[in-house]
C-alpha cells in the first residue's frame, strides 16, 4: 500500500484556519459543494427571464442577512489575523467588512424602495458595482499576500492600529457613499456621472466578472489551507450571481432573485465553516491542553520518579550489604571474634541481597504486567498522541517534526501506557539528542507495515548519532550517554516492547543521527 | 502498582520485614553493648540498614539506640543524651532535615550525620549550610561514617 505522507511541523500552522492544510474530507466537502452550486445554477438558466414580481421584502431583508454574514465572518477572520499577522488576512477580513458596511447604502438607495428615480437607479447600480468590485478585490489581495514569508509578518503591536484603520476606511467609503446616494439626485452635476456609467454597464459587468475570475483562478492556484478553500466557494458563488446578473439585465425575474440567494448561501456556508472549524479547534486545543498537563504530571511520574524510585529502592539494600559487610569483618578483627555477630550480619547480608532480586524482579513484572491492560490500538493514533504532547517541549527546543504515518498499518495489540512511554522516551531521547545541533533539528516519525505480520514505528534525529562502539551496550540498563539521568530509559523500552514481542532496534541515519525503531506484531483480527 | 513513588507509599517488600523485624532487636548486637560508651542514635525507616548500621558501630564499642522514625526518636529520652545522631533523609513523617531544623529549633545541639539513598546537591548543601556534621549517599563507606562518629564524639554534645 501507497503510504500517504503527512509531512509539516508541528506549531500554529495546524491549528489555525488560515494555515491548516485542509484532510481530504474537507476537500471533497468544498467539491461537492461547488458542484451543488454550478448544478443549481444549471437549473436555474432555463429560468432566468421568467418574471416573479417585486417581492418587497426581498432586498432589506437580503441586505440584513448580508451585514451580519459579512460582519461576522469579518470579525472572525480579524481574530486570525491578530494571532498569525497575515496580511492578507487583513485584506480579506477589510473586504469582508466593506462587503457589510457597503449592503447598508445599497440597500437604502433600492429605487422601488424610496421612488423610482434615474438617480436612485443609477446610484444602485454603481453601488452594486463598487460592492462587489471591493470585495471582489479583497480576495485578490488575500491570494497575493497569503504566501509572504513569515518574516514579514506585521509586528505584533501595530495590531490593533490596524484593525483600526482597517474599521474606518471602510467608514469613510461608507460615508462617502452614503453622501453621493443621498446627494446625488439634488446636484445637477452628478448627472453626467450617471450617465457615463449607464452608458458603461456592460464595461462594469464584464470587468467585475473578470476580477471575480482573476480571484477564484489566483485563489485555486494558491490554494493551501482549509480557509482558501471556503474563499473559493464564497468567489463562486459571487461568479454565479455576477453571470445571472449580467444575463437577466433586469429586475424581478427569477435570474436576479437566484444570483442572490447563490451568493447568500455560499457567503452563509463560508461563515458556518469558520464557526464550525473555530469551535472544533477550540475543542481540540482545550483536549490537547488537558491531555498535555495530565501526560506531564504522567511523565514526572512515570520516567524520572521510576528511575528515582527504582535508585532508591536499590541503594537501600546496597548500602546495607555494604556496612553489614563492614561490620562483619570488624567483628572478626576484634581479639576475639564475635561468630555471633558476624553471622547476624551475613543474616542482613543475604535478606538485603534477595530484597535486590525481588526488586528486580518486580520491575521486570511490571514491565511485562501482561494482558490486563492490553487493548488493540493504532500505533499512528499513538504517535499523534505522544506528538501532541510533547508539542510544547519540541516547540521550545525549536525542533520542527516530519511524519510520515502509513495509515493502512494493521492495529497492535498492547498497553496504551507503556507504548505511549516508549515512544515519549525514545523523541525525549532525540530531542536531547539533538540540543547541541549546529544543524537544522528535525525528528521524523515514520510508520510502516513490516513484513510479514507486524508494525514499524522510526524515531530518527539529527544529532550526533550513536558512536557504533557502544551501539550494542545503550539498551544496558545504567549505560548511559548522557551527564544526568539513570540509563534505565532505553532499557525499559526495550523491555516493554519485547513484554509486547516486539524488537527495539537503533541504526545510524544516513544523514547523520540516529534511527531508534521498534517492530509489534500485528493484531490481526479473528 | 508494586513501585510507586518513594515519598508516598513503600515497597511492599519494606513493610513484609518491618511486620517481621522488631525495631529494638537485630541480631545478637543488643548484648554486646558497653554501659559508659557514648550513645549514638540512628534513624532508619529501613530496618536493614537500620541494624547494619547498628551492628556497625557497635563494634566500635559504643552504645546505639535506633528509632524506625523521627518523631520516634523525639519522644524518647535519647533527644538528651544523643552524643551522635545519624538519620536517613527520606522517611515517612518527619525527614532527616525538617529533623535537624527542629532539633536547632529547640536548641538540641547535637552533632548530625544525614545518609540518604536519595542524594540531591541542593538538599546537601542546605543541611550542611545548618550544621550538619557530615552528608552520605547510600551505599557509602563505613570507613566514612566511621570518622565522623568519631569527630562527633571528640567533640561531644554542645550543650
Amino acid at each position: 500500500m501507497p503510504a500517504r505522507g503527512a509531512t509539516g511541523a508541528l506549531n500554529e500552522q495546524q491549528v489555525l484556519l488560515a494555515t491548516l492544510p485542509p484532510s481530504l474530507t474537507q476537500k471533497r466537502f468544498v467539491l461537492a459543494v461547488v458542484l451543488v452550486l454550478f448544478a443549481a445554477f444549471c437549473a436555474t438558466l432555463p429560468f432566468v427571464t421568467v418574471p416573479v414580481g417585486y417581492i418587497r421584502e426581498f432586498i432589506p431583508a437580503y441586505a440584513t442577512a448580508m451585514f451580519v454574514i459579512s460582519s461576522i465572518t469579518s470579525a472572525l477572520l480579524f481574530v486570525q489575523f491578530s494571532v498569525v499577522h497575515l496580511r492578507a488576512l487583513l485584506a480579506i477580513s477589510g473586504g469582508y467588512l466593506f462587503s457589510a458596511v457597503m449592503t447598508v447604502p445599497w440597500a437604502l438607495t433600492f429605487p422601488d424602495l424610496f421612488g423610482e428615480t434615474d438617480m436612485t437607479s443609477t446610484t444602485w447600480g454603481l453601488l452594486s458595482r463598487l460592492w462587489h468590485l471591493g470585495f471582489t478585490l479583497s480576495f485578490i489581495g488575500y491570494a497575493l499576500l497569503k504566501d509572504d514569508d513569515a518574516t514579514e509578518r506585521w509586528p505584533r503591536r501595530s495590531v490593533s492600529f490596524l484593525v483600526l484603520l482597517g474599521a474606518a476606511g471602510a467608514l469613510v467609503v461608507l460615508d462617502n457613499i452614503a453622501w453621493l446616494a443621498t446627494t446625488s439626485p439634488l446636484m445637477p452635476s452628478a448627472l453626467p456621472v450617471s450617465m457615463l456609467f449607464e452608458r458603461s454597464q456592460s464595461y462594469w459587468n464584464g470587468a467585475l466578472l473578470l476580477f471575480t475570475l482573476v480571484a477564484l483562478v489566483l485563489l485555486w492556484s494558491r490554494r493551501r489551507s482549509v480557509l482558501d478553500l471556503w474563499l473559493i466557494v464564497a468567489m463562486f458563488g459571487l461568479l454565479i450571481e455576477l453571470c445571472l446578473i449580467a444575463l437577466v439585465g433586469r429586475r424581478y425575474v427569477v435570474g436576479w432573485y437566484a444570483g442572490r440567494a447563490y451568493f447568500l448561501v455560499s457567503s452563509t456556508l463560508v461563515l458556518a465553516i469558520l464557526l464550525s472549524e473555530t469551535a472544533l479547534l477550540y475543542a481540540r486545543l482545550a483536549r490537547s491542553v488537558v491531555a498535555q498537563s495530565r501526560e506531564r504530571e504522567a511523565r514526572l511520574m512515570t520516567m524520572d520518579i521510576l528511575s528515582a524510585s527504582i535508585a532508591h529502592e536499590m541503594n537501600q539494600p546496597l548500602a546495607s550489604i555494604v556496612t553489614s559487610t563492614d561490620a562483619a569483618s570488624r567483628w572478626l578483627g576484634r581479639p576475639t571474634p564475635d561468630v555471633e555477630e558476624v553471622k547476624a550480619a551475613l543474616g542482613q547480608i543475604r535478606n538485603s541481597a534477595y530484597r535486590a532480586r525481588d526488586l528486580i524482579g518486580s520491575i521486570r513484572a511490571m514491565v511485562k504486567r501482561d494482558g490486563r491492560n492490553r487493548a488493540r490500538l493504532d500505533l499512528n493514533d499513538l504517535v499523534r498522541e505522544v506528538l501532541a504532547l510533547l508539542g510544547r517541549d519540541l516547540q521550545r527546543n525549536r525542533i520542527s517534526v516530519e511524519f510520515e504515518l502509513d495509515e493502512s498499518v494493521a492495529p497492535v495489540k498492547g498497553d496504551r501506557i507503556q507504548l505511549q512511554q516508549v515512544l515519549v522516551n525514545l523523541i525525549t531521547n532525540a530531542m536531547e539528542a539533538m540540543m547541541e545541533n549546529k544543524r537544522p533539528r528535525i525528528l521524523r516519525i515514520k510508520s510502516a507495515t513490516h513484513d510479514p505480520h507486524g508494525v514499524m514505528v522510526s524515531v530518527a534525529d539529527t544529532g550526533p548519532g550513536i558512536d557504533p562502539a557502544v551501539a550494542n551496550r545503550i539498551f544496558n540498563p545504567l549505560f548511559t550517554t548522557k551527564s544526568s539521568g539513570m540509563g534505565l530509559g532505553l532499557a525499559i523500552c526495550r523491555s516493554i516492547i519485547e513484554g509486547h514481542d516486539g524488537r527495539l532496534s537503533v541504526s545510524s541515519a544516513a544523514e547523520g543521527g540516529s534511527v531508534f525503531q521498534f517492530v509489534l506484531p500485528a493484531d490481526i483480527a479473528p | 502498582m508494586i513501585l510507586v513513588p518513594f515519598h508516598t507509599t513503600y515497597f511492599w517488600l519494606v513493610e513484609e520485614f518491618a511486620a517481621a523485624s522488631d525495631s529494638s532487636s537485630c541480631g545478637f548486637t543488643e548484648d554486646r553493648q558497653l554501659p559508659d560508651a557514648p550513645i549514638i542514635s540512628i534513624i532508619d525507616d529501613d530496618d536493614s540498614m537500620r541494624c547494619a548500621m547498628k551492628s556497625l558501630v557497635t563494634s566500635l564499642g559504643l552504645r546505639v539506640h535506633t528509632f524506625r522514625s523521627a518523631e520516634e526518636f523525639l519522644k524518647s529520652p535519647s533527644v538528651d543524651d544523643t552524643s551522635c545522631l545519624i538519620t536517613d533523609v527520606q522517611m515517612p513523617g518527619l525527614s532527616g532535615v525538617e529533623l535537624q531544623n527542629l532539633l536547632l529549633a529547640r536548641a538540641r545541639h547535637m552533632p548530625i550525620i544525614l545518609v540518604t539513598a536519595f542524594p540531591e546537591e541542593r538538599m546537601r548543601n542546605r543541611a550542611i549550610e545548618a550544621g550538619a556534621l557530615g552528608f552520605l549517599s547510600k551505599p557509602f563507606e563505613s570507613q566514612m561514617l566511621i570518622k565522623l562518629i568519631e569527630k562527633a564524639i571528640a567533640t561531644g554534645p554542645k550543650n
